[in-house]
């Protein structure tokens, strides 16, 4: 009699465990105000790592478009706001493989996108900027392309370790020396270019 | 073995961050740590880079954005159904096309007695189609065969279908 009780206090237990799991998984899923607001948090940010890891701003627009319709359509439940960046971010990074796989090549235009002379920001330091970015630029395009990714994630996204191994599909333990190499070769890039 | 990591590395990468100058102490440790100083400069050229592109980025609305994702999510929707609709069609197509072979190879096994084999079939087609059961439901059975045979493509594309 005690474990029948014991049982039925369980499963009802678990059902109401399910039950508010389900419900919290229904109230992660995007409507359309959510998604809107959540692109206008994310989407510049995005453009930037897909146009730096891509080497190509037009290919980056196309490529937005695709990771924001695929993130979307997966309708993956969230736990929080950085888990559902991060799965956006990996999302882009697939895509951009993806594209580039298609293309036959990795990444390999040419990157130096320099700042339109006409564009309302130029002022006088504008020139050093743009050495600056062109430098930066050039460097990026000889890297490996996971090597940029990971740069990009660490060091403009802020991304941890662990964060970095998610979005890459790869092992946390092995991020730490990647991510060194990564920068010691980006490092003598950037002073030879200079 | 070479070290990979310097106890600093998070001091030097939150000034950066936070768009601070170094401080002297930290400056000093940077220019004589090859780990913190290859980090000084690839985090702060990469941090200057970024935030000249978000000023610079021009991305969609959200609202063209949720647009665009909808009306692809539509087509996709219609892709599916029409292929559905198809398959139904091409699958109906080879079901009357092996009914008629059958009935063709059926009828040349009697090619010996088909003269024979057609004035009963079609006496007896006659007397069956004249009883008064048949002539009262013919047309309603006909009707109703017919509409089902047009359901059927919309039932299956409602029953595949995810939206």
């Amino acid at each position: 009699m005690r474990t029948d009780t014991t049982m039925s206090e369980t499963t009802l237990s678990e059902l109401e465990s399910l039950a508010a799991a389900e419900n919290a998984a229904a109230t992660l899923l995007m409507d359309e105000d959510e998604f809107r607001a959540f692109y206008d948090r994310t989407a510049r940010a995005l453009w930037v790592y897909l146009s730096r890891i891509t080497g190509d701003r037009q290919l980056a627009d196309d490529l937005l478009q695709e990771t924001y319709y695929r993130f979307y359509r997966a309708g993956t439940a969230h736990e929080s706001e950085k888990h559902r960046r991060n799965s956006l971010y990996c999302i882009a990074t697939n895509v951009a493989r993806d594209a580039a796989r298609r293309a036959r090549h990795r990444y390999t235009l040419p990157l130096p996108e320099t700042d339109d002379p006409h564009e309302p920001h130029a002022d006088d330091r504008t020139g050093a900027r743009v050495e600056g970015r062109t430098d930066l630029a050039r460097a990026m395009a000889r890297l490996d392309p996971r090597q940029r990714e990971m740069l990009w994630l660490a060091y403009a996204q802020g991304a941890s370790h662990v964060e970095i191994a998610e979005t890459l599909g790869m092992k946390a333990a092995s991020i730490k020396t990647l991510l060194f190499r990564a920068r010691r070769t980006m490092a003598r890039l950037l002073r030879s270019t200079k | 073995m070479t070290r990979v990591e310097c106890t600093r590395e998070s001091e030097i990468f939150e000034a950066i961050a936070a768009g601070r100058a170094l401080s002297d102490e930290l400056g000093t440790h940077a220019a004589g740590c090859a780990i913190c100083r290859d980090l000084a400069d690839v985090a702060s050229a990469i941090h200057r880079d970024f935030n000249a592109a978000m000023r610079e980025a021009h991305v969609p609305s959200s609202g063209v954005a949720w647009w665009r994702i909808q009306r692809r999510a539509q087509e996709k929707a219609v892709r599916v159904a029409s292929r559905t609709v198809t398959f139904v069609q091409l699958a109906t197509l080879a079901g009357t096309v092996c009914l008629v072979l059958a009935i063709l190879g059926g009828m040349s096994l009697m090619k010996q007695d088909w003269k024979l084999w057609i004035d009963r079939a079609y006496f007896s087609a006659i007397d069956y189609f004249t009883s008064p059961a048949i002539t009262q439901w013919a047309t309603p059975i006909f009707f109703i065969t017919a509409i089902c045979l047009t359901l059927v493509p919309f039932a299956i594309y409602y029953a595949v279908t995810e939206e």
